[in-house]
């Protein structure tokens, strides 16, 4: 089925989004950054999340991943309503992250960064004494990074001596192999170059081969275009349009974000032009 | 071996000088009835702050049990006892007297631990009308009202050359010397007076001189070190109790006690032990209850009846294991201010 | 995990590499292995070479270093700056730093020494509650800086003071004396000829050097002090394991204060004064990085012994104090120096 059928008819249980965002309010004092977002993606689709600064994005990240409880509202993960208390319910439910600073730890390898908190233990006494299992956890490693594509020097190479592409292409494939539904990345190229991007992008681009769900914030229009399936736009804290990458150019998008053009009915009502779907 | 034998003819003689110079120490006066009141006389209650180098050893300890005992014995004196943790930390001796000022105390008795650097806060003192008696170490300069109760560090440790060179006897000897905190007024003074002293006695070589720190743990390091580039070592001089603590433990952890003979200083418990276990051969003992007490009552009587404060010798004894059980040396080793070891 | 329960049981993807750089070669992969150890361990190399270098000029120099008599002296001390350069290696690692381990030594010391004179206790009643002592105390300075948040300068800053006043105030600033032979066990005892604090000495640094090397919470702790939100993040309870940290150095810091009271058979109200230098400079001289998620155990102790040897030597040589000093702040700068050539050299390629 395609991502555009999704978005017209989410009923059947087939068609059910792997995560959804139902009306989020998120207050930070006397702020509303969140004014009843919401947001869907579906299961091996690459959905990019875009809207100008402070229209909502980043908080909406943050309450997809844990890092900060909605308000009111509701997600649901497969359907079921999920509490997200901390960035460990959400992975819980398979909601992997990967943030905008780097959630790596420069000093540890790389494969002791592809397992941090989730370390293979010994068997028997060895592991009950919290020993580990280090070879086992450098041929996942290897194994991981092999299908994603992913190139490093050596899986014992700590990740400081990585270039910057590298690092991120690890942290996204950390991500990406321990997520069960969805991979949220926030702008996960932004700090990088041209070859660096294309990496991570590869990365990205196999683990939507692979059957993963991917939510990716992102500035760039070009590169959104290119590696989405579907694009979802907020303005002022709530979604006001959602498109097919495939259909839309760089200035309907920049209209959306501008607010010039609106996709949701109840956001048309409140005054802005509507324009259908593009479908 | 002739070199116990040595030894051993060596510890007599050291006996027969000890003797002698605890005698010759004995008696001090240090009323000076002959000046008159300058200043303004105070009434009632006093509050005197007392300052040592530092807490933490048995040494400061007698001379609070001294000070205590005078402020007692002259009635309706409070003494403020404080002082930093370590005698290294001069500036927080300065703070402390600075304190005190401010707190206006009717005076200050305290021992500095930098003759230099406590300077200006004596005067400081001074300036602000409070008056100040040093104890164990002055300042320098020193002002003329401020008067030092003490060792004489010098002579005490020129002795200490002189009991190591009986206690040797005849021949070539290496010695060694365990200094404490290089740079302190005391410790310069006692290391000059141990070298002068030495400078009379051709046959002794002082082959190794090394800090403590006043850190036992050190003292034994570098004790243990010193033994071991110099397997010769005949005698030790350690000058201050930490010093002498760490010392004796490394001979006898070298297994060479007797063979090297031990002059210390000062008379804390377990080096009075190590005398009687023939593990230390003498020690230099200060009279610091009589520094504390001294320090106390001649600052009474300066503010109570107008006296000027004299600078007096608080005297040293040289305690051996032949003396250490005589009425005088137990008046000094077990202050206690029923029998206080001073001249009233 | 992901290539096991998904795409190793669906058809393998393509494997051929069409990125955009050449494929990694044999010869890179040598280059990136050299790179990763020689550089990594360069200041525990540097560090050793040293100590080697000075082993042997000692040797020809002094008639008297290379003998078993002085090599024993030599680690016996050295055993409690190296016990406790192991807890303060713990606590850099995780980007903290402790400035109580002279204070907690010290109290350690004294109360392990005053429950043997006035409880009776055995001498090894006493090491456990020497141990507890400074556990207590490393609870404290973790529970600061895991849960009250207060930078680990200023948590230990505070316990070095609260802890030096503990000790005056329970001993009356007087050293705990008169203690029975048995005492001094820990410090002067032998095993099969071999200093007892030498085996104390190995016993600790094996067990933290394997803690580190080879569990999971080791692998932890390097992770908070590499990356704290990181660590936080991929749900390791950095809080838990923190203060779990200071109180395994506490412990750690504990048993150093009883070997070294034990080792002069008395509890010293003024003991470790200045020890937080010699066991920082320890751990940095021996690769431990004050910006956290780097040190080992190995190097630590080769950091302890190279102080310890330069004043060894500066004794058996006749060389003033104050000239050791210097040498050992010449180290110290040497060591950092390197520590921080490294990582601009990372940062340069990386």
């Amino acid at each position: 089925m395609s991502a555009a059928d999704g978005i017209e008819s989410a009923q059947g249980a087939a068609d059910r989004p792997v995560l959804e965002a139902r009306g989020i309010v998120k207050r930070f004092g006397h702020v509303e950054a969140l004014r009843g977002a919401d947001f869907a993606v579906h299961r091996g689709e690459v959905v990019a999340l875009i809207g100008d600064n402070g229209a909502g994005k980043s908080t909406l990240i943050k309450v997809l991943s844990g890092a900060q409880p909605q308000d009111e509202g509701e997600i649901l993960v497969n359907g079921r309503p999920e509490r997200f208390g901390s960035p460990v319910d959400a992975r819980r439910a398979g909601v992997e992250t990967v943030y905008q600073d780097l959630s790596v730890a420069d000093d540890l390898s790389v494969a002791a960064n592809l397992y941090l908190g989730r370390e293979i233990k010994r068997r028997g006494l060895p592991g009950l004494i919290g020993l580990l299992d280090k070879r086992a956890m450098r041929r996942g490693t290897a194994e991981a990074l092999e299908q994603l594509g992913v190139r490093v020097p050596r899986v014992t190479t700590p990740i400081a001596m990585l270039s910057g592409g590298q690092r991120q292409s690890v942290a996204v494939a950390r991500a990406v192999v321990w997520a069960t539904s969805v991979v949220i990345l926030d702008e996960p190229t932004a700090a990088l170059g041209v070859v660096q991007t294309r990496r991570v992008l590869d990365v990205v681009d196999r683990a939507r081969d692979a059957g993963m769900s991917v939510v990716l914030v992102s500035h760039n229009m070009p590169q959104v275009l290119e590696i989405a399936d579907r694009v979802e736009v907020m303005r002022l804290g709530r979604r006001t349009a959602r498109f097919r990458a495939a259909e839309v150019t760089t200035d309907d998008l920049v209209a959306a974000m501008t607010g010039a053009l609106v996709t949701e009915p109840e956001e048309a009502a409140l005054g802005g032009p509507l324009r259908r779907p593009v479908n | 071996m002739s070199n116990n034998m040595r030894t051993r003819k060596g510890l007599a003689v050291l006996a027969a000088w000890a003797a002698m110079a605890a005698g010759a120490c004995g008696g001090v006066d240090v009323r000076d009835e002959s000046g008159g009141g300058e200043g303004t006389t105070t009434d009632g209650p006093l509050e005197l702050a007392v300052v040592p180098k530092a807490v933490g050893h048995e040494f400061w300890s007698t001379v609070q049990a001294g000070a205590e005992c005078a402020a007692e014995l002259a009635g309706d004196v409070t003494v403020e006892w404080d002082g930093v943790n370590a005698e290294t930390d001069v500036e927080g001796q300065v703070n402390l007297i600075q304190n005190f000022v401010t707190q206006n105390v009717d005076g200050i008795v305290y021992a500095a631990t930098d003759s230099a650097a406590l300077a200006p806060a004596t005067q400081n003192a001074l300036d602000s009308g409070v008056p100040v008696a040093m104890i164990d170490s002055g300042t320098d300069p020193q002002p003329d009202e401020v008067p030092l109760y003490a060792t004489d560090n010098r002579a005490g440790a020129a002795e200490a050359a002189n009991l190591l060179a009986d206690a040797l006897g005849e021949g070539d000897h290496d010695v060694a010397l365990i200094e404490f905190q290089p740079g302190s007024q005391t410790n310069t003074e006692r290391v000059e007076g141990f070298t002068e002293g030495l400078s009379q006695h051709g046959n002794l070589n002082l082959v190794a001189q090394q800090p403590s720190l006043s850190d036992v743990n050190e003292a034994r390091r570098v004790t243990e070190d010193i033994l071991t580039a110099n397997p010769d070592l005949a005698g030790i001089f350690a000058a201050n109790e930490p010093s002498v603590l760490g010392a004796a433990q490394a001979v006898e952890a070298a297994g060479r006690t007797g063979e090297v003979v031990i002059i210390g200083w000062d008379a804390a418990p377990d080096e009075i032990a190590g005398l009687r276990d023939g593990q230390i051969a003498a020690l230099v003992v200060q009279n610091p209850f009589r520094m504390g007490y001294f320090g106390v009552q001649n600052m009474v009587e300066h503010l109570r009846e107008g006296t000027p404060m004299e600078s007096a010798d608080t005297g040293v004894t040289f305690v051996t294991p032949e003396n250490i059980d005589s009425e005088e040396v137990k008046a000094v080793l077990e202050p206690s201010c029923d029998n206080p070891p001073v001249d009233q | 995990m992901f290539p096991v329960s998904r795409s190793l049981r669906s058809d393998p993807p393509e494997t051929t590499v069409t990125g955009m750089e050449s494929p990694t070669g044999p010869r890179d992969r040598l280059r990136a292995w050299l790179r990763e150890h020689l550089s990594y361990a360069v200041s525990e190399f540097t560090a050793a070479t040293a100590l080697v270098v000075l082993f042997i000029a000692l040797s020809l120099a002094s008639p008297h270093f290379l003998t078993a008599d002085n090599l024993f002296n030599i680690g016996s001390q050295t055993a409690v700056i190296a016990i406790i350069a192991v807890a303060q290696t713990m606590i850099i690692i995780t980007k903290g730093i402790d400035l109580s381990v002279g204070s907690v030594a010290a109290l350690a010391g004294v109360v392990g020494a005053i429950v043997v004179r006035d409880l009776g206790f055995s001498v090894w009643e006493a090491t456990v509650v020497a141990i507890g002592v400074g556990a207590a105390a490393g609870l404290v300075n973790g529970l600061l800086v895991a849960s009250a948040r207060l930078p680990p300068f200023i948590a230990t800053l505070g316990m070095m003071s609260a802890g030096r006043g503990l000790v005056f105030i329970i001993t009356g600033a007087v050293g705990v004396y008169s203690l029975p032979e048995s005492f001094q066990l820990l410090g002067n005892g032998e095993i099969a000829g071999i200093p007892f604090a030498i085996v104390i000495t190995a016993v600790v640094a094996l067990a933290a050097g394997f803690l580190l090397s080879q569990s999971r919470f080791g692998q932890h702790v390097y992770a908070m002090g590499s990356n704290l939100e990181a660590a936080r993040r991929a749900g390791i309870p950095v809080r838990r394991n923190l203060t779990a940290v200071y109180v395994l150095a506490g412990a750690l810091v504990g048993l150093g204060g009883m070997v070294a009271a034990s080792r002069v058979s008395s509890g010293q109200p003024n003991y470790g004064i200045g020890l937080e230098l010699d066991v920082i400079a320890a751990a940095v001289i021996g690769g431990a990085s004050l910006f956290g998620g780097q040190g080992r155990i190995a190097g630590t102790l080769i950091g302890a012994f190279l102080i310890a040897l330069v004043r060894n030597g500066s004794v058996l040589l006749g060389i003033n104090i104050h000239y050791q000093q210097v040498i050992v702040g010449l180290i110290i700068w040497a060591a950092v120096y390197f520590d921080q050539y490294r990582r601009r050299r990372l940062e340069a390629r990386g």
